[in-house]
């Protein structure tokens, strides 16, 4: 049975203009409302730097949204909503309901304290949510993501040949993460943190932060504020349960490695199984190392990536998000040293969302769901068959962002911190 | 031109960083340019190789429209030309990229355009089919 005090509107805007934009996105939610928001989430992709610039567009949301209204995002590669697939633009989500009570917290400096900035980000919003009664609370958080280190004139790096200079970006990633939060996101040590201090009974579900997947910056969006290297989390309790599903159509192959050796927070393999891993991982798959450069990298190497099982026997894939020499980087952390190939192909990436869809039930409420952004660039205008596949199922306001990294934590269970995933958020 | 709005949607397009140049076109014809400035300067220390390249492309789009050919790319020195092909039609969209852009954010856009577009000629027929009745 539907509750018929809970609203959901999806509000969106492709104007150029970042202030327009901020309006018409906050308008054309709100507007199918009958009651003012209890929340707003607001997405955005990175063009809006160049137009006005992100503190216009978030004044231009609160021309319209109601002061006070809790307001949390970020930018993302691009984004799915009942209108369409968008990898320009800006949406938003607005709830109100009776039986909620919201809080937003934010911890700055994601990528040099990282456990402080989920400790103070759940510290604002024990203060505010202390006195609630409802049995279930969820927070839905968005983390700066990843950045790579970029050259002029260079859109991005993600395949550096020339050994030395690999070996010297290396040593400067874990300085660059400390020192000028460009790196590496950490953003198991964030989450983890939050989950300490809010209680292992809360539900989590967010995703990371992006530009336009050239990896180089990205910002949070917090009630009126611009913020960067942040984690803005917007916490709910609710009488309501909260439904999180996952899958990615990956499976294991039979191609398995013993061990590996790690670095920079367990997302850089320097060996496999004694070899330099890049080799050992092209050679593996019989691929010659001149079929990798920057154009064909991610649509190449996507459908066969290292993966891992977790200790729950679920399987993380690690795409490689650059070859840095003989250095296999990938986005998140690895969680096990018995790794192997992976395989799918862009029919598994797509059933993956037939998978998580086909499980959701018509009385949920509240459509959330987080992709991983290399999904949306192996796919690109393929990526519409996912609008078709959710907008058949689901017949409510939805919202699919694409981000660079995505994460979920079911109480019981271990925090994923996963990518090149599908993942849906819903209550009932 | 200015009026145009299938000019205006490719005006859209052109202020993506990546797309150097759009339009609309088929075998040996332009048919619609942007509105503005036109094309983004890179484009034209290159643009008369591509153009032939193009034309001959569109033959093969001609021959293969009708039995569903929906799109087609070729890369040619450090750029890459798209064709997102108008069903039924010798008629396609085309934007030239960089090689190294990323594409697959870009293709969510062209087809953007190509919907736009095909939405505006079908009511552009429509109205001409109530004015003709």
């Amino acid at each position: 049975m539907i509750d018929q005090k809970f609203e959901a509107a999806v509000g969106m805007s492709r104007k150029w203009d970042a202030r327009e934009a901020g309006r018409e996105v906050a308008e054309t939610a709100i507007q199918k409302l009958n009651r003012p928001p209890d929340f707003f989430l607001l997405f955005s992709t990175i063009h809006y730097e160049k137009h006005g610039g992100f503190q216009e567009f978030l004044n231009g949301v609160w021309d319209v949204l109601p002061k006070g209204t809790p307001l949390v995002g970020g930018t993302v590669a691009g984004f799915i909503n009942p209108e369409g697939c968008y990898t320009r633009g800006a949406t938003g989500l607005a709830v109100t309901y009776s039986n909620i009570k919201v809080a937003v917290g934010i911890g700055r400096n994601t990528g040099r304290w990282p456990k402080l900035a989920g400790r103070k980000c759940a510290k604002k919003i024990q203060d505010e949510l202390k006195k609630t009664n409802y049995r279930n609370l969820l927070c839905i958080d968005f983390i700066s993501g990843v950045t790579m280190p970029t050259i002029p004139g260079m859109p991005r790096i993600v395949v550096l040949k020339n050994r030395i200079l690999a070996q010297m970006s290396l040593a400067l990633l874990k300085i660059s993460t400390i020192v000028f939060q460009k790196g590496v996101a950490r953003e198991e040590n964030v989450l983890k943190e939050l989950l300490n201090a809010l209680g292992n009974n809360t539900y989590v579900f967010g995703g990371s932060t992006v530009d336009n997947n050239v990896f180089a910056r990205s910002y949070q969006f917090f009630n009126d504020k611009v913020v960067k290297n942040s984690i803005v989390t917007l916490a709910i309790a609710t009488d309501k349960r909260p439904q999180i599903r996952s899958a990615h159509g990956f499976e294991l192959t039979d191609q398995k490695f013993k061990k590996i050796k790690l670095t920079a927070w367990n997302r850089m393999i320097k060996k496999i199984d004694g070899e330099p891993a890049v080799k050992k991982y092209l050679d593996t798959l019989n691929w010659s190392e001149d079929l990798i450069d920057e154009r064909t990298f991610h649509r190449r190497l996507i459908f066969n990536p290292l993966g891992a099982k977790d200790e729950e026997g679920f399987i993380h894939p690690f795409v490689p998000g650059a070859f840095l020499g003989n250095d296999y980087v990938t986005g998140c952390p690895i969680v096990n040293d018995e790794v192997g190939i992976l395989k799918a192909s862009g029919l598994n990436l797509i059933s993956a969302v037939t998978q998580v869809v086909d499980q959701i039930n018509q009385n949920e409420d509240f459509f959330l769901f987080t992709s991983c952004a290399s999904r949306l660039e192996t796919l690109g205008a393929n990526e519409f068959q996912t609008q078709k596949i959710i907008s058949e199922k689901i017949k409510k306001p939805f919202l699919l962002v694409y981000t660079t990294g995505e994460n979920y934590y079911l109480p019981g269970k271990t925090i994923k911190n996963l990518e090149i995933t599908f993942n849906s958020l819903s209550l009932s | 031109m200015r009026d145009d709005p299938i000019a205006l949607v490719l005006d859209d397009l052109l202020k993506l960083d990546d797309i150097l140049a759009c339009m609309v076109a088929r075998h040996n014809m332009i048919s619609v340019m942007p509105s503005g400035d036109g094309f983004k300067p890179e484009v034209n220390k290159i643009w008369d190789v591509i153009k032939r390249a193009m034309d001959d492309v569109f033959i093969v789009i001609g021959q293969y429209s009708g039995a569903g050919l929906g799109e087609m790319e070729f890369r040619l020195q450090d750029y890459e030309v798209l064709f997102y092909v108008f069903p039924d039609t010798e008629n396609a969209l085309v934007a030239i990229v960089p090689a190294l852009a990323n594409k697959g954010l870009l293709e969510v856009e062209m087809e953007n355009a190509r919907r736009e577009i095909l939405k505006i000629m079908n009511s552009s027929e429509r109205e001409k089919l109530v004015a003709t009745v």
